[in-house]
């Protein structure tokens, strides 16, 4: 008898724990995940202004990506993973890596790089969570776009080969001399 | 008596001035201010970067679009109040006999035209195949935005041996790999013609590889003439190439082209150029331009 409600107090301690818990890590990861607590870092404010430049903040159709849309994965695993690594972020943030502009453009290429390598390893899901080729309607593209689109599916290539610099200022301008090569 | 006439006709008919031109169709073009767009800016920050590297036109996706990327283009360049227009409509013919190959080209006399440049390729140089005239122009030439303080003309990337997205610089290969080059025809010929008072031409010609070699003045001939409102002007050379730095002009390839002018007042990059068209000796192998077999 003595045991059993033993039994029963851990059990009910541990569900009730989970439960703040999971409620506690979705309200972090929830907000967390604004657009607001993405720029309450001086850091991230210039890329807000950058992304409120382009398509992905402002468009014919009304849709609004925010930085979750694009850095933050949808399954929960992903996410977790996300959130988990994002904590240096935090790190870097009190030593003051990127305090200034000049050293936010420093680093601005290397950390694109990371973002660019971890959206190729993920074929580029987040891009994928608002577009799909079978969605597209090739026709209503520029013909340049409907060529290159083509290609990519024939390929199976990943949004980011192409897309880079779209929501943020280009950190591979200037190119390298390794784009200037014809490939025909 | 008879025999003089004969080799007389026989003469005239052989010359661009004898060519009933009326009778020849032609390709509309619409030349454009370029501004300061290069070679390296195509492969880089141009949208469709990797649609030129892949081999495909300007024309794929720009053609009609010629006029309002003139008026676009100069509306924010310094040289705009140096050009009294940002496009021009011309018509492109061509014919050929045995011989020669004859390039009319004709735009309302209204708008006077002083300098016509006009650039060929045989396929050769695979930039000038997607780029016409775009594949010799580069970040760091004489006008351009890495300029420096010397003179650089008009240059092919494949006589640097380092390019990178300012340009190829003084970077230039051996003399001997230049040499190579020309041997294998991996250079563009340039046909120029000036027109002096009274608008007669004079023309020059010569190629683009390390840098602009204007050296012949006896090869291309050209002729110009005012008919019913239009100017015209016909560029002709013999068929077979008569100088190392020339293109054979043959029915079995086509004929990559790029056309430049500059109106009255105007010169180095303040021009208005085609985009990369193409002529065909051939009337089974289609082409921007296909010349009459005369």
């Amino acid at each position: 008898m003595f045991l059993s409600k033993i039994i029963f107090s851990v059990t009910a301690l541990v569900l009730i724990g989970a439960l703040v818990g999971g409620i506690t890590i979705g309200t972090v990861v929830q907000n967390t995940s604004t657009q607001e607590y993405c720029v309450s870092c001086h850091e991230m404010k210039a890329l807000e202004v950058e992304l409120k430049q382009t398509a992905h903040y402002k468009n014919a159709s009304g849709v609004r990506a925010t930085c979750a849309d694009c850095h933050v994965p949808e399954d929960w695993t992903s996410k977790l993973w996300a959130k988990t690594k994002a904590v240096k972020d935090l790190y870097y943030h009190v030593l003051g890596k990127i305090d200034t502009a000049e050293e936010f453009e420093q680093h601005r290429l290397e950390m694109a790089q990371t973002v660019w390598k971890q959206m190729e390893k993920t074929d580029s899901e987040t891009c994928r969570n608002c577009h799909s080729f079978s969605a597209m309607k090739l026709e209503k593209q520029t013909k340049a776009a409907q060529l290159e689109h083509k290609d990519a599916i024939l390929a199976g290539q990943t949004c980011i080969k192409c897309h880079k610099g779209i929501a943020h200022k280009d950190a591979s301008k200037p190119a390298s001399k390794d784009s200037l090569k014809l490939e025909f | 008596m008879r025999l003089l006439l004969l080799i007389l006709f026989s003469l005239l008919s052989n010359s661009a001035s004898a060519i009933d031109w009326s009778k020849i169709e032609g390709t509309q073009l619409t030349l454009f201010f370029p501004g300061q767009y290069s070679w390296e800016w195509l492969l880089t920050s141009h949208q469709g970067a990797n649609s030129i590297k892949k081999g495909r036109g300007c024309f794929l996706c720009h053609k009609g679009q010629e006029k309002k990327k003139g008026e676009a283009i100069l509306k924010h360049d310094h040289h705009h109040n140096a050009m009294n227009s940002s496009s021009l409509d011309v018509i492109v013919k061509a014919a050929y006999d045995k011989d020669d190959l004859h390039i009319n080209i004709s735009h309302d006399a209204h708008q006077s035209v002083t300098n016509y440049t006009l650039m060929l390729d045989d396929g050769s140089v695979r930039a000038s195949t997607v780029a016409g005239c775009w594949a010799y122009c580069h970040e760091d030439q004489s006008e351009m935005k890495a300029a420096g303080t010397g003179e650089r003309s008009h240059y092919l990337s494949q006589s640097r041996s380092e390019l990178t997205t300012q340009g190829g610089g003084d970077s230039l290969v051996s003399s001997q790999t230049l040499e190579k080059l020309v041997s294998e025809k991996q250079f563009n010929e340039i046909w120029q013609a000036r027109l002096s008072t009274g608008n007669k031409a004079v023309t020059t010609s010569g190629y683009i590889l390390e840098k602009r070699h204007l050296v012949d003045n006896n090869s291309v001939k050209a002729q110009t003439r005012h008919h019913h409102g239009q100017n015209a002007i016909v560029f002709s050379r013999k068929l077979k190439s008569a100088r190392k730095f020339q293109k054979d002009l043959n029915s079995e390839n086509l004929i990559y082209l790029g056309l430049a002018v500059h109106r009255k007042g105007n010169s180095g990059r303040t021009h208005l150029v085609s985009f990369p068209f193409t002529l065909s000796l051939n009337k089974n192998i289609s082409a921007d331009v296909n010349a009459k077999a005369l």
